[in-house]
């Protein structure tokens, strides 16, 4: 028996939930979050931060919203409880949960039933709310996906179907849809809300598996130091404590995790061995019985460090004599790389017009509330793990069979789970291993999920981190001859995934523009903190920023209009294909079109008036405008242009499951879980366009990895409208043919003569004769004598598509062969406000203009733009991840890292426009990033337009009225002395 | 991020709670009140507890009352009667204006005025504002009551000088006078956030409109919240014009060592903090100029603040 038993306080409450009086006993330290989560399995209420800032965990206690994770069970003893469970369900939702379903209010839904409890509160005391009562109201509800728009929108609408008197409204249908019109365009309602509004989402924390154990770190409490010494027999005398696992432990059980960079010398664990290279690394994992123990025996472990430098600075990290991380690698460059496209030193020296900044883009990320979480689960008779995660990640199952070492096929990674956002950074290989190989070792299921400080310190799911020099040359008219950027990268402790994304710009390195030359000369540095994950675009983002800002610093210098000076580099309509110096190829755009539209939209007549107006209110009003454009659909190129020994890659495919069952329904299964992007309504929609069926005969399953068949490369780089287009086309027309065929059986008819025409396959000549797709559906499973000779019962087809483009790799060189398969753009015009005298920012309008080609759900889309915007603002403006000179972390909560909310992000105005992909069956365009990646150089170029009259050049982001200060004193010294 | 393991009650008399003070005095006991302050540094394990007292019972610290010229605030008051309640409204507006500036609803539905003022954190609004409005905060002991000027109740950073056997029981505010007005003014990064700066004022005239009283207190600068009393002297009988307002600003040196962060620097701070004493007395200024049966008139309002 275990000596030290920590008495743990347990007390008997009397809970009244969702109507229901409920008796229990419950340890007094265990919060209301957890008791509801935990021991009434009510998991519809999210643990988001655990310190009362995102909102996620808002519950109504008697009556009035509050935070559950601030408050103890024990305290809502005795009252009433009302969680998103209690409001409604989906067939009967109350006309919040209606509303939100309606407006698309959501992506992933993790913040969802928080913000309607929110909402609800407001309702219930102000039934008539105003625009500004509902932001404020919700302003401490965060969102990372689409913004507030489309929630407060939702918010005035169910307060008017509420004061109409209607006590319960449904869920529209997913077949809102014009009969006889395509389902491509139409603004299909998105079948996975109907679940998030009614708390029915099934994150990674919900899934409770029988005698499960529980995980939490011991982090380290250095950036950099040897571990001298580890002592953790007290932890593991606690009661409830089964095992703590050191590094050296977990390095013998599972091998290295794989890197997408050739650093030999660089061997990356999930718990560090012998070394530790960042504040919050984790040290040892507490395995217990739950998490509240496994916590109190991680503070009884003693480490004793030998504490070396900190690495903290990229560009101080690779200079001769910096400390480093890895001794064996020898260095802290992980990689550098000159990659030269045209005569860029000539041109330099013979342009009439050269400019040149320097840029920091400091860390930032997705920051999504649900952490990262994973289940591994170990089955010893069967041999086969089995892991559930909040990831999207692709290849997992290789990267697990190879660091378990086992063969792939006993791995079984489940794809079925909803995840709480992602924006790219829940890869997670790190934490899946983890949980694989503890679940092995102990032979016990075992559940990981990060908290607010382990994901916000250790996570690696921070995005890059970048110092630029970047200079351009141009003709006398501004037209750009030549860039050359040179770019230092901060990847972290080690290379990750996230190290890779200093090479995708070279996909679309001169974005919109007509640049003849180009040097891109970039290391990779490792540093002590977290690694690098890959966020919105793969670190195309700061590369269109650069981009942007030294087109704005050329318009500045030549003094040319920056719609102008933009409109005069263009690529124009007639020039697709276009190659680029690196040899990406674009397939097609408009890009002056898109930028007359939102000069008008922004209403660009009226700027003067209002800079004179906010001058009189005190304000300095300015004009943003960016020009961004988003690679879509890569081949993996760009890991063969990294580290080509490792990666000989020239494709990129993506598979897909079609079934039509005996009754007739359709199910099409994917080979990825989706983290907010409403897979299963596009792909629904798909299907109905390809068929011709309604959407209520669909229904999308995912398969799990590996084990059943789906070979898939994941939610990565802007692909699946492509790829799924291309996979479900496929086999959906070799179900089409076989059907065909039947019918044509059953007609007693050629099967060239029969066509598929609303739900029934006729003969085109004489419509009259024809038969059900239903009776085709069941003679193909029932009456063999109606299959053509040789032909197999059933409807059952995979099918991979491959990369419609035909490539071959890089050359040794760094020059593409082809890009991207196709390429989306935008416009942002944002006009922002800055205070004369406080120099506070304020995100007064914005436009954007988005062309993505055909719109396959304009009420999904719309909702990336809004919600890359959110992002794009946060980056911009408020968030970072700071550390101090000795390494440590000082955004490690939300108090310190600012996720913009509802009063810090202002209403859209959208506007599309389609310029077909000609790659793509129905002209599809990628419509992940065109958001985000566009928002942040429009925004600064908006501060800086604002801060004219004090001449400031903003050189970093974010941008905050604390650096606006300091650069305005500095100005004003500098004038006056 | 959960708590650590403590020992929890829930008393149901003042006496009981205060008998549980001073006997569990030697080992360690917390009071939790909302929760709003305490409940994140419990889940972040920056204290242990060996005892959580829960006052929520006790319902007669929940009160709003009015008595001798003054607004008697129980302790467990949540940040939210500060908004609706009519007494407050009406009888310490700036602390109704303050208390928009507080969290969120979902805060302010828990938070207690108690809570928020021991807690101290030197950015809060409370603290400022108790500060500018000359209020008493009553502790209370088995041994008996006492009454601090925040000047002496607030000591430090998240420091207080209330002893471990005491509990707060309430503030005591003073209404505020005909002929008076008020002003706050705050900058955070983001609404709802602890304040970079925030600047409470009050401040009123005589019938030559020539100040009378004023007083004038900054949080988020230093370790507590501060008063600037040079400041306010200066302006005693004198007109509120803008330009006398900017200028005792200007020469009133804090005297403290300002606070700097991530947010935002010291030399960031000392600009907001005159930039908000001005926009606060400024404020208070036209108030009570209008509310002033003498006054009328207009105060000059310009904002070219350099």
């Amino acid at each position: 028996m275990k000596g030290n038993a920590v008495l743990e306080p347990v007390t008997s409450i009397s809970l009244n939930v969702n109507g229901k009086t409920i008796k229990l006993e419950v340890p007094v330290r265990k919060t209301l979050l957890d008791v509801l989560r935990e021991d009434l399995a009510l998991t519809g209420t999210h643990v988001g931060c655990e310190h009362g800032v995102c909102g996620c965990c808002n519950v109504l206690v008697d009556g009035l919203v509050v935070r559950s994770c601030l408050s103890l069970a024990v305290q809502a003893d005795g009252r009433r409880v009302q969680t998103i469970e209690g409001l409604g369900t989906q067939e009967e939702p109350n006309p919040l949960q209606a509303a939100f379903a309606e407006n698309h209010a959501m992506q992933c839904g993790y913040c969802t039933p928080g913000m309607i409890m929110a909402a609800e509160s407001l309702l219930s005391e102000n039934p008539d709310p105003t625009e500004g009562e509902i932001r404020s109201a919700l302003s401490g509800n965060i969102c990372r996906c689409t913004g507030y728009m489309e929630i407060v929108k939702s918010v005035q609408d169910a307060a008017r179907i509420k004061r109409a008197g209607a006590g319960r409204s449904a869920i529209p249908q997913s077949s809102r849809h014009v009969a006889g019109q395509s389902y491509i365009g139409q603004r299909m309602a998105v079948i996975e809300d109907r679940r998030f509004v009614a708390g029915q989402g099934r994150y990674v924390n919900d899934v409770a598996l029988v005698n499960m154990l529980h995980i939490a770190m011991v982090r380290s409490p250095h950036a950099h130091a040897k571990i001298k010494h580890l002592d953790t027999s007290k932890a593991e005398a606690l009661q409830g404590v089964v095992r703590v696992v050191t590094g050296e432990m977990l390095a013998e059980e599972i091998g290295p995790l794989p890197q997408m960079v050739d650093l030999p010398h660089v061997h990356w664990y999930p718990l560090a061995v012998g070394k530790v290279r960042y504040a919050g690394e984790w040290v040892c994992a507490v395995v217990a019985e739950n998490r509240y123990i496994a916590e109190d025996a991680a503070e009884l472990v003693d480490v004793d460090y030998d504490v070396l430098l900190a690495v903290v600075d990229p560009e101080e990290a690779i200079k001769p004599g910096a400390p480093i991380l890895h001794e064996k690698h020898g260095s802290n460059v992980a990689y550098e790389r000159v990659l030269k496209y045209g005569d860029v030193e000539t041109i330099f020296r013979q342009a009439p017009q050269v400019v040149e900044e320097s840029y920091r883009w400091n860390r930032h990320s997705g920051v999504p509330l649900e952490t990262f979480g994973a289940i591994g689960s170990w089955d010893a008779g069967k041999r086969e793990i089995q892991v559930w995660a909040s990831h999207q990640t692709p290849n997992i199952e290789d990267h697990l069979a190879k660091v378990l070492d086992i063969p792939v096929n006993q791995v079984r990674v489940h794809q079925s789970l909803d995840v709480g956002g992602s924006h790219g950074v829940k890869r997670g290989s790190k934490q899946m291993a983890l949980v694989a190989g503890i679940s092995r070792m102990l032979n016990r299921s075992v559940k990981f999920i990060e908290d607010r400080l382990e994901n916000m310190t250790a996570g690696d799911a921070h995005g890059p981190d970048r110092c630029y020099k970047v200079r351009a040359a141009a003709d006398d008219q501004g037209r750009i001859l030549a860039l050359d950027i040179r770019c230092v990268d901060d990847a972290g402790a080690y290379a990750g995934r996230g190290a890779v994304q200093i090479i995708k710009p070279i996909t679309a390195i001169v974005g919109p523009y007509k640049i003849g030359a180009v040097r891109y000369d970039v290391v990779s540095a490792l540093t002590c903190k977290t690694n690098q994950s890959p966020y919105r675009g793969f670190g195309q983002a700061p590369a269109g920023h650069v981009l942007e800002r030294i087109v704005d610093r050329l318009a500045q210098q030549m003094r040319i209009d920056r719609a102008v000076i933009r409109e005069r580099n263009f690529i124009q309509p007639n020039e697709f294909p276009y190659t680029i110096p690196t040899g990406a190829e674009y397939d097609s755009g408009d890009y002056p079109a898109v930028l007359k539209k939102a000069l008008t939209l922004a209403n660009n007549d009226q700027w003067r008036d209002r800079r004179r107006e906010a001058n009189e209110r005190g304000k300095w009003l300015g004009v943003g405008l960016s020009a961004v454009i988003e690679p879509g659909v890569g081949t993996g190129m760009v890991f063969a242009v990294m580290a080509p020994n490792m990666h000989n890659i020239d494709t990129n495919m993506e598979g897909i499951r079609v079934h039509v069952d005996v009754s007739g329904a359709i199910t099409v299964t994917l080979g990825f879980q989706s983290c907010g992007q409403s897979h299963e309504t596009t792909t629904t929609q798909l299907v109905c366009d390809f068929f011709g069926v309604s959407p209520d005969r669909v229904r999308i399953a995912r398969a799990d990895s590996s084990m059943e068949g789906i070979p898939t490369r994941a939610t990565t780089g802007n692909r699946l409208h492509l790829m799924l287009t291309l996979a479900l086309h496929r086999a959906g027309g070799r179900i089409k043919a076989k059907m065909s065929a039947i019918a044509a059986n059953v007609l007693g008819i050629p099967v060239e003569y029969v066509e598929l025409y609303q739900g029934a396959f006729r003969d085109y000549r004489s419509p009259e004769k024809n038969v059900s797709w239903d009776q085709v559906a069941f003679f193909a499973y029932r009456r063999d004598s109606l299959l053509s000779p040789g032909m197999e019962p059933g409807l059952l087809e995979n099918a991979v598509a491959k990369h419609p483009r035909g490539f071959v790799p890089p050359t040794p060189d760094g020059r593409l062969a082809g890009g991207f398969a196709t390429y989306s753009f935008s416009v942002h015009i944002p006009i922002v406000e800055v205070d004369k005298e406080t120099f506070e920012i304020k995100v007064a309008d914005y436009y954007v203009v988005h062309d993505c080609g055909t719109v396959i759900n304009p009420t999904i889309v719309d909702g990336f733009v809004y919600g890359g915007v959110n992002l794009g603002i946060g980056g911009a403006l408020y968030e970072q991840f700071s550390y101090d000179e000795n390494g440590q972390p000082l955004s490690v909560s939300f108090m310190d890292y600012l996720l913009p909310s509802t009063l810090e992000v202002p209403n859209i105005q959208l506007d599309q426009h389609e310029t077909a992909a000609p790659g793509h069956p129905l002209g599809a365009k990628p419509a992940g990033e065109a958001g985000y990646m566009p928002a942040i150089p429009a925004i600064v170029s908006a501060v800086e337009d604002a801060m004219q009259p004090m001449g400031l050049k903003i050189t970093e982001t974010p941008i905050t009225p604390n650096i606006l200060y300091r650069m305005a004193s500095k100005a004003e010294r500098g004038t006056t002395q | 991020m959960k708590p650590p393991v403590f020992s929890y009650s829930r008393p149901a008399t003042l006496d009981e709670s205060l008998a549980m003070l001073r006997h569990g005095a030697e080992s360690e006991v917390t009071v939790l009140a909302g929760g709003q302050s305490l409940m994140p540094v419990l889940n972040f394990r920056l204290a242990r507890p060996a005892l959580l007292m829960d006052i929520n019972g006790l319902k007669q610290l929940d009160f709003v009352e009015r008595e001798n010229g003054a607004v008697r605030i129980g302790a467990l008051t949540r940040h939210r009667a500060l908004l609706t309640n009519d007494l407050i409204k009406q009888l310490v507006p700036l602390m109704a204006d303050a208390a928009a500036y507080i969290g969120y609803p979902a805060i302010r539905n828990r938070g207690t005025i108690g809570g928020s003022i021991s807690h101290a954190d030197p950015a809060a609004e409370l603290p400022v504002v108790l500060t500018a409005l000359d209020a008493q905060i009553v502790l209370q002991s088995t041994k008996g009551k006492r009454a601090l000027r925040t000047g002496e109740f607030f000591t430090g950073p998240l420091v207080t000088a209330r002893e471990s056997d005491e509990l707060l029981i309430e503030v005591i505010v003073p209404s505020q006078q005909p002929g008076s007005g008020w002003g706050f003014h705050e900058v955070a990064r983001r609404h709802g956030d602890f304040a970079l700066v925030a600047a409470a004022a009050t401040l009123s005239v005589d019938s030559e409109r020539r100040v009378r009283t004023v007083t004038l207190a900054l949080g988020g600068i230093a370790d507590r919240p501060i008063r600037l009393h040079a400041c306010e002297e200066m302006l005693v009988g004198h007109e509120p014009l803008a330009d006398r307002l900017r200028k005792a600003i200007l020469d009133t040196a804090t005297g403290v060592e300002v606070n700097s962060d991530i947010h935002a620097s010291a030399d960031y701070r000392r600009h907001l903090a005159r930039v908000l004493a001005f926009r606060a007395l400024l404020d208070a200024s036209k108030r009570a100029v209008s509310a002033s049966p003498h006054g009328g008139g207009q105060v000059d309002g310009s904002r070219d603040w350099k």
